[in-house]
């Protein structure tokens, strides 16, 4: 009966005992007046017994026409405890604030969690969220789930559907993401056609009527192997045409590289700024601000483990300070910077080609560098250009 | 030798709810103000229709049911609850003695 000792402690009860010649009578009398007794225990000399604080005062009434005295032994429960610390009204504004604050406090969203989610970015709904006006500081009596859930449908592609649940001052956001079918052009009739000029090396085609033999020269765009298949009896059929066909092939590329360059460095100096976000206000630990050019690099800390996270961020900006100065390089210094960065477009433009060989031709001007390399390569130039069929006369 | 013939369940009733009550075969204390009495075991006995209490020693608890008495003896007795009309005795019974 954990409810009923509750109940007393909330109500406050007290241990007294009776002592007379006939304390039954006492006893006779709570039955006709209604009073509850409880742990009612005999001693030699006298009865033990608990009621409640209110009954005790109705009690001293009908004690007289019992012809018995009263002791109180003891006092429990909540009402004393609160006269003990009546004289401390600190205490109890502080008790008071505590569940103010908890009150106030639980009436807002704490926490925002989304499940479900899994191509779809997490910071993606949590911004259409907070369009929407769902986020960390919304009042949870404002927050009607149903609206929300189909603008956030609406909102963000590829969501099937989302249910937002509030648990206490959490609220939790269920997704489920429409699947995404591929599209399936490996099928479609094609052709290969040549992606560059070029000299036949060899072909290894796999499917279709390759149309080019070796040694002969192609040009940009030309049928290289049919996707309309023919057979003997004088049948066809459009297929998708696949294969290789290795052919050499000639590039030249170049760059340019002047002597006098603007360069940006970052310098020594670094201001660190602080920011407390409290649900959704910034509340800025600092004074000034950061004027100039400067790259910026955000850190941030919460506390947070499996389950939850406070809604109390720290975040930490630094601003490097960023100079830019004209300077002017060397003959040597510039060519060496124009090879590098020529590399750079050879890996870019030619990337799986085999080079065969490549002529480097370095140009030096009044106020630049040139480097232009001729290349041979040897490369698959077969791409797939899709054959269009019309179905219209 | 004269056989004495014994009559079961004839016993006039008192008043016109147990007589109510004997002819839809009710079983007596459903209808009515009759006292209640469960035991659980020998440790607990719930005394419900309780009109007072006669006598509160540890080896002896008589209570008033409005038409007699009932006493209960044993050791280590004591009222768990007592209310308007309702006795929770807790102890070791050893017997129950109706006073009629």
């Amino acid at each position: 009966m954990l409810i009923l000792k509750i109940f007393r402690y909330l109500y406050g009860y007290v241990r007294f005992i009776v002592i007379g010649e006939f304390p039954e009578r006492l006893l006779n009398q709570f039955s006709i007046n209604g009073i509850s007794a409880w742990n009612i225990i005999r001693k030699k000399d006298y009865i033990e017994a608990s009621i409640l604080v209110r009954d005790y005062r109705q009690m001293r009434k009908v004690r007289a026409k019992s012809g018995v005295r009263t002791k109180i032994q003891q006092k429990y429960g909540f009402p004393f405890l609160i006269r003990n610390y009546s004289k401390r009204l600190g205490f109890l504004i502080g008790i008071a604030c505590f569940f103010m604050i908890i009150s106030f406090m639980s009436s807002f969203v704490w926490n925002i969690e989304i499940c479900g989610n899994n191509y779809i970015e997490t910071d993606s709904i949590l911004s259409a969220l907070y369009d929407l006006g769902l986020k960390e500081g919304t009042k949870i009596d404002e927050i009607d789930s149903a609206y929300l859930r189909t603008k956030l449908a609406l909102k963000v592609d590829n969501i099937a559907w989302a249910a937002i649940n509030i648990e206490g001052s959490k609220a939790t956001v269920d997704i489920s993401e429409n699947k995404i079918v591929e599209e399936k052009n490996s099928s479609a009739p094609c052709n290969l056609v040549a992606k560059c000029d070029g000299v036949i090396l060899n072909s290894e085609v796999i499917i279709g009527n390759s149309v080019v033999k070796n040694n002969t020269a192609v040009l940009k765009g030309q049928l290289l192997v049919s996707g309309i298949v023919e057979y003997k009896d004088g049948s066809s059929s459009l297929r998708h045409a696949t294969g290789k066909v290795n052919a050499y092939t000639n590039h030249t590329l170049s760059t340019k590289i002047n002597f006098k360059q603007q360069i940006t460095r970052e310098t020594d100096k670094v201001w660190t700024r602080s920011v407390l976000k409290l649900f959704t206000i910034n509340v800025p630990l600092y004074l000034g601000t950061v004027k100039g050019d400067y790259n910026k690099e955000i850190s941030s800390w919460r506390y947070q483990n499996e389950n939850m996270y406070l809604p109390i961020t720290f975040t930490t900006a630094a601003f490097t300070q960023k100079v830019t100065e004209d300077m002017v390089f060397s003959e040597q210094e510039t060519t060496l910077m124009a090879k590098e960065k020529l590399i750079e477009i050879e890996k870019k433009e030619l990337g799986e080609a085999i080079i065969m060989s490549k002529t480097e031709n370095i140009i030096v001007n009044e106020d630049s560098v040139e480097v232009k390399a001729d290349y041979v390569c040897q490369e698959n130039i077969a791409v797939e250009e899709i054959l269009l069929i019309s179905t219209t006369n | 030798m004269t056989k004495r013939k014994i009559k079961i369940g004839t016993a006039k009733p008192k008043s016109s709810i147990d007589l109510f009550g004997r002819a839809f075969d009710i079983p007596p204390g459903v209808a009515g103000s009759n006292v209640k009495i469960e035991l659980n075991a020998n440790r607990e006995a719930c005394v419900d229709g309780c009109k007072g209490i006669i006598e509160y020693y540890d080896t002896l608890i008589k209570l008033n049911i409005g038409n007699g008495t009932v006493s209960f003896c044993g050791r280590n007795l004591h009222i768990s609850v007592y209310n308007a009309d309702v006795a929770v005795i807790i102890g070791t019974i050893h017997s129950v003695e109706y006073c009629m």
